[in-house]
């Protein structure tokens, strides 16, 4: 047994331990994030927004303050926004609950979220789109004359 | 022992969920990301199919889903992550994102509110429809502040939310969008946390610009209804 044990530890243990590794972040990372939801849930009394937007706020603030992301917190993060769509899914069964309420409406309803909601996306992606376009040409023009100029310098 | 039984209950609604969605992206991909297919329309029909298939009350479903609904509050913390990563190029273009964020607020309940009382819908529901484009949170207060129902928004705010999140990759290419943070920024404004959820997909820069947006949006529109309710 002891010969056997021998034999294959050393061959698992450095299998297990990058993955150990790995856990032990993402647990660090859990921690960070929900120490951050704890501080949304406090100041929520105070400031008039759900806890969970105050948090996102000092999720940013705190890696402002450190001047990066914690590792940690970096993949606990991916984790969660990877498997973000999930979570909207019981929101999406229980409309069927509340569908009858909509009545005689429902198709005037849906008709208005969907070409709001195409007006919405096209009108603004559109209009960011061209003034990105232009700021981004600006600031070349700029930085050409600025390598112009010390050309002449 | 009534506790271990719903664990097991917990845990299998969990793994169903998460492989009906997970298939769900599968056949998305398959489709060519045709929008009917997207994973959170797919996915729901199935769950709701399956659930009256087996005779499964859907209240029920729902009390057993509540850790999957309590994990978006982390969720949406965890986008503070790519926001801060993006703050270099946020402060680049800041004057490229106040417009189309100006705009896209005023347009999405505007053209909305005139749609419904093209089609001469009832007012209660009108109420309910002015924070169709804000997270869901911030859309009950709005609602209450206004004197909508809330239930009513909720629905709303996802039906808006799965409809910008399936548009979104077929709009974008017909449109010839370049930059992913317009394709954010739409995003955020047309389907708050649900189109951040899918400009996750499309890289960490749209992702932030999505979730400022959504962020942004919402306080803009809370700011107005607080402003109009005062007088």
């Amino acid at each position: 047994m002891s010969k056997l044990s021998a034999e294959i530890m050393p061959k698992l243990v450095p299998k297990f331990i990058p993955k150990l590794k790995k856990l032990k972040l993402i647990s660090l990372g859990f921690c960070q994030v929900f120490l951050y939801l704890l501080i949304g849930e406090l100041l929520s009394a105070l400031i008039p927004l759900p806890p969970a937007i105050i948090g996102l706020i000092a999720c940013c603030g705190a890696c402002l303050l450190l001047q990066k992301v914690p590792e940690s917190l970096d993949i606990a993060s991916k984790f969660l926004l990877k498997n973000m769509a999930i979570f909207f899914i019981p929101y999406v069964v229980t409309i069927t609950l509340f569908w009858p309420a909509l009545a005689d409406y429902w198709l005037a309803c849906l008709l208005a979220l969907f070409i709001s909601t195409l007006i919405t996306l096209s009108l603004t992606s559109i209009v960011s789109d061209k003034l990105i376009e232009r700021a981004t040409q600006e600031s070349r023009k700029r930085s050409r004359n600025h390598t112009a100029m010390d050309d002449k310098k | 022992m009534p506790s271990a039984t719903m664990l097991l209950i917990l845990a299998v609604n969990l793994l169903i969920t998460w492989s009906v969605f997970n298939l769900s992206s599968k056949l998305y991909h398959y489709c060519k990301h045709f929008p009917l297919a997207h994973p959170l329309i797919l996915s729901g029909l199935v769950l709701v199919a399956l659930l009256t298939a087996f005779d499964i009350p859907i209240e029920d479903y729902q009390q057993n889903s509540q850790v999957i609904m309590m994990m978006l509050a982390p969720a949406t913390v965890a986008l503070g992550v790519p926001l801060y990563k993006n703050l270099a190029v946020l402060a680049k273009y800041k004057s490229a994102i106040f417009i189309p964020l100006l705009l896209g607020a005023i347009i999405s309940p505007c053209s909305a509110l005139l749609l419904l009382w093209l089609f001469k819908v009832d007012s209660s529901l009108l109420l309910s429809m002015i924070s169709k484009s804000i997270t869901s949170p911030i859309a009950i207060d709005i609602t209450k502040l206004v004197g909508g129902i809330p239930a009513i928004a909720v629905i709303f705010v996802i039906i808006s939310g799965i409809i910008g999140a399936a548009l979104a990759t077929p709009l974008f290419s017909l449109l010839a969008i370049k930059h992913d943070i317009s394709k954010g920024l739409s995003l955020g404004i047309a389907s708050h946390a649900i189109g951040t959820s899918s400009a996750i997909q499309i890289s960490e820069q749209c992702a932030a610009f999505s979730v400022l947006a959504m962020c942004l949006n919402g306080l803009l529109t809370t700011l107005v209804i607080v402003v109009f309710s005062i007088f």
